[in-house]
């Protein structure tokens, strides 16, 4: 089960991942952009309110220094009245300051040295408030003595200078209980514009690091002024008031950033800049000059307390996306498994349709998608499939039934062929074998054989072409061999009349070579035609001399090709113990996989002497295979062996009677035969058949052999060895071949019955054989008896 | 070889006795030539004593039956021998002739 789901499963999950991730990339981008906006916003906002924060401080302490100047600038031109007045005047005035304005802790009229001869060098009235007492006691004293030359003092000097108020770098007052102090000096001129005395009002600064520190903007936050010069005038830690310098803070703490922002500061710059506090890691920094005194104000908060609540939302967010992506997930997989379900139903029904079942049931759609265009699909697939099938079974039963009929005609054409071997085994004096491997499954190579009239009829031919269309011809060939020879003992006649018939109707032009032999057996005359065929080989064994020669053929064109063709006859007389071995030219050119040829050379020394005509072909079967190895087979081989082994039988018993061409000699021809059979033991029956037949014969000749009015001998010879009993009818007439009548038709009717031809008729009918030969300018026809087996002795 | 032509029960009955082969044949063949010429009746050829028959005695009794068909008569042969049966059989006249034994 596992493994049938599992490629479909990893669809939906493969499906699903897509879609989750593509939602997360989404979301995730969407969230970082938002939160980029927030932040900047968040940032304007921070930086909106810080600049607020800054502009209300700097307010607040512009607001002092402004009270301050004011306070001493009014109090100048009481002092210019006041100058020759006692000097008691000015620590009045100096004191008043003081009292008057919470924010003065001290006042001072510095004069010019030795202004007042009678004072001395030094006459500064200064008033200061006294820190350690409770009630704020004011104190009057002379500032400048011996130690303190105040007209040296940049508080002094700088309004001198500039001839404007000046407000000096602030300092640590160590007289009056480590207060940091700022002073403002203001010059006095008299009216020819000479500085004569500086008023100064020092200002506790003790309120700066107050006002900062409420100015808590965040709870992690915190602020810092630095002076002119870098100085740090507040600051959280305590220590660095007065003492640190921002530039040698950050070199300190190896901050190039926080030493750039000092910078800035210092040249009075107004920005907000990132950076990284030593307590609060990244953090923001707000600053802003004062620009009455050249200080610089800043805000340093935390980053993380700016965006606190934005990490804090989107950090819900980010929770939120999560448990939604999950849900999508599990939703994805719900609704694709319950899309996709249709796909498993189909794989279901292609798999059934695979198996063999066309007709499979497939998934209901109710959707009009993609889903109801597969089930379509399937469904004109399922038909189509099935109409395929159907031509292809058809298609196949036709490919059945034709290779059926070839099947039927390939045995058909291998029953024509003579196929029983050996075919005569009670005779002695013939050895024949022979064998047809057809390329294809029907050939068009032939060979047949019969005996008739102790005569071997046999014959080898190769049709023009394989397959069907030769194997037609060669039945054609066959079976013209047949009837044609039944009547015709003349090769050259056979193959004539064959050939007249075979070049009719020859619109393929198929011709067929044919070698046609008859052997009369007897004797070993052996009349033969060649027609184009592959010339036969002749084994020949005398005693010990052995050799292998080709019969002498001439060469006549093959059958079918011209009707009308005059072909030659020839005649040889062979041996006993000759072989004639025939082929077709399946034998000598088979060819081997490099298209070599078996050739005749090689044919010659592969046939052996002295064995039977199986075993030659054998053989050469196995020479032929041999050679050509894994080649195809390209043409039909094969082969023919006659072997004549005649056996001279002993005769038994002999005798003759010549007579004249006269009916009125039957008497004494019967006679003769009587004799005969009883010295052959024969029965009566088997007399009568014999003096019928011999009647028969004897009378044709003395009615046909000799013309009219000729007188003429007629020598009968009868001859019985171990197997027969032979007559030989010999004339010296007119060439006359009784077997060459016409036969006898016996189903005819009465009326239809010819008075002619029953005699040979009866002969064929009565004798084992008849045969006729031209010899010597005579006709010989013998009649032979086969003897059975229970011949009785001869008794003579 | 004696040939005899007797009328009994309204037929025409040949007797045959000896050898009918083809030296006497032309002899039988004149014996039976006035039967030939007119047959009016059934024939019956008595083969009871007919020891041998050649083909020229089987034409001749071909003759006669050739001749009685148009006639509507019919030709019977009678005690044929076994062994001359044979020869009948071998030449198909066996089918030709209704036998009588």
């Amino acid at each position: 089960m596992k493994n049938r789901w599992f490629n479909y499963r990893s669809f939906a999950a493969r499906l699903s991942i897509w879609v989750i991730l593509t939602v997360a990339a989404i979301l995730l981008v969407t969230a970082v952009v938002a939160n980029l906006f927030v932040r900047d916003g968040i940032l304007r906002e921070e930086k909106l309110r810080a600049n607020g924060a800054l502009e209300n401080a700097e307010e607040h302490i512009e607001d002092v220094f402004i009270a301050v100047e004011t306070a001493v600038r009014n109090h100048t031109s009481e002092i210019k009245k006041n100058v020759e007045a006692p000097h008691e005047e000015m620590y009045r005035i100096t004191r008043e300051i003081v009292e008057t304005n919470p924010m003065i802790v001290g006042s001072a009229i510095a004069f010019e040295p030795n202004y007042y001869p009678e004072e001395g060098r030094y006459f500064s009235p200064y008033s200061y408030r006294d820190m350690q007492s409770k009630k704020g006691t004011i104190i009057s004293k002379q500032l400048g003595t011996a130690t303190y030359d105040y007209p040296t003092m940049e508080w002094y000097q700088e309004p001198k200078k500039l001839k404007q108020g000046y407000w000096s770098e602030p300092y640590c007052d160590t007289g009056g209980g480590e207060i940091t102090m700022t002073t403002y000096s203001y010059p006095l001129m008299d009216d020819e514009g000479n500085v004569f005395a500086v008023l100064t009002a020092d200002v506790s600064l003790d309120w700066l690091s107050q006002m900062m520190d409420s100015l808590k903007y965040y709870p992690q936050s915190y602020s810092f002024i630095i002076s002119r010069d870098g100085t740090f005038l507040t600051h959280p830690s305590k220590d660095l008031v007065l003492t640190e310098n921002i530039f040698s803070f950050a070199k300190r703490v190896n901050d190039a950033e926080l030493t750039a922002i000092a910078h800035d500061m210092a040249s009075g710059k107004k920005d907000m800049r990132r950076f990284q506090s030593p307590n609060l890691g990244s953090s923001f920094l707000f600053y802003k000059p004062i620009r009455r005194t050249g200080w610089s104000v800043a805000i340093v908060c935390s980053a993380d307390e700016f965006f606190h609540n934005a990490t804090q939302a989107g950090l819900i967010v980010a929770v939120i996306i999560l448990l939604m992506l999950l849900l999508l997930a599990f939703i994805l997989r719900k609704g694709v498994h319950h899309l996709t379900q249709p796909l498993v139903q189909f794989t279901n029904a292609v798999n059934e349709v695979a198996n063999g079942n066309l007709q499979a049931t497939l998934p209901k759609i109710k959707t009009k998608d993609e889903m109801m265009r597969l089930r379509n699909s399937f469904i004109t697939m399922q038909k189509s499939l099935t109409q395929q099938m159907e031509e292809l079974k058809q298609v196949n039963e036709q490919k059945g039934r034709i290779e059926g009929e070839l099947k039927v005609a390939s045995n058909i054409q291998r029953a024509m062929l003579p196929k029983i071997f050996p075919p005569y085994p009670d005779r002695d004096d013939i050895d024949i074998y022979g064998q047809q491997t057809p390329a294809k499954a029907v050939g068009g190579d032939l060979f047949d054989f019969y005996i008739r009239d102790e005569k071997l009829f046999f014959c080898i031919g190769d049709v023009s072409g394989k397959g069907v269309p030769a194997s037609l011809v060669m039945a054609v060939a066959r079976s013209l061999f047949r009837t044609l020879s039944m009547h015709e003992p003349h090769p050259e006649r056979i193959i004539s009349q064959m050939n007249d018939r075979m070049a009719e109707d020859n619109e393929l032009n198929m011709f067929v070579t044919l070698f046609l032999g008859v052997l009369d057996l007897p004797t070993g005359r052996l009349r033969y035609c060649n027609a184009g065929h592959n010339v036969p080989l002749l084994l020949i064994e005398n005693g010990n001399v052995k050799q292998k020669e080709f019969l002498p053929c001439d060469s006549n064109l093959p059958i079918g090709i011209m009707g009308g063709w005059k072909f030659t006859l020839q005649e040889t007389t062979i041996n006993v113990n000759t072989t004639i071995f025939l082929y077709t030219d399946g034998l000598t050119e088979a060819e081997d996989m490099t298209h070599q040829l078996f050739g005749e050379e090689r044919m010659i020394s592969a046939i052996p002497f002295s064995t039977g005509s199986q075993e030659i072909i054998k053989r050469m079967t196995e020479a032929v295979n041999a050679f050509t190895g894994e080649a195809e087979q390209s043409d039909d081989l094969t082969m023919l062996t006659i072997r004549y082994t005649k056996r001279q039988h002993l005769v038994r018993f002999q005798k003759e009677i010549t007579l004249n061409n006269d009916i009125e000699q039957i008497p004494q021809l019967t006679a003769y035969v009587d004799a005969v059979c009883e010295a052959m033991g024969f029965d009566a029956a088997t007399s009568m058949q014999m003096n019928l037949a011999i009647e028969e014969a004897v009378v044709n000749v003395m009615n046909y052999a000799y013309p009219k009015g000729v007188q003429g001998d007629i020598r009968i010879l009868a001859q019985a060895n171990d197997r027969r009993l032979k007559f030989t009818i010999s004339d010296s007439g007119t060439p006359f071949d009784p077997t060459m009548r016409q036969a006898v038709d016996t189903t005819l009717s009465a009326e239809e019955r010819p008075i002619g031809g029953l005699g040979i008729h009866l002969i064929t009918q009565l004798m084992d054989s008849i045969n006729y030969e031209r010899k010597d300018n005579m006709n010989v026809l013998t009649l032979r008896k086969k003897l059975s087996p229970t011949q009785p002795a001869v008794n003579e | 070889m004696t040939t005899t032509i007797k009328e009994e029960n309204n037929n025409q009955v040949v007797y045959f006795d000896g050898r009918l082969d083809t030296t006497v044949s032309m002899q039988v063949q004149k014996d039976v030539q006035p039967l030939i010429d007119n047959i009016n009746s059934d024939v019956i050829l008595d083969c009871e004593k007919l020891q041998y028959i050649s083909s020229s005695g089987l034409r001749i009794f071909l003759s006669i039956l050739k001749n009685a068909k148009p006639t509507g008569h019919h030709v019977y042969i009678r005690n044929l021998n076994k062994d001359l049966r044979q020869v009948f059989t071998m030449t198909g006249f066996i089918n030709l002739f209704e036998f009588q034994d």
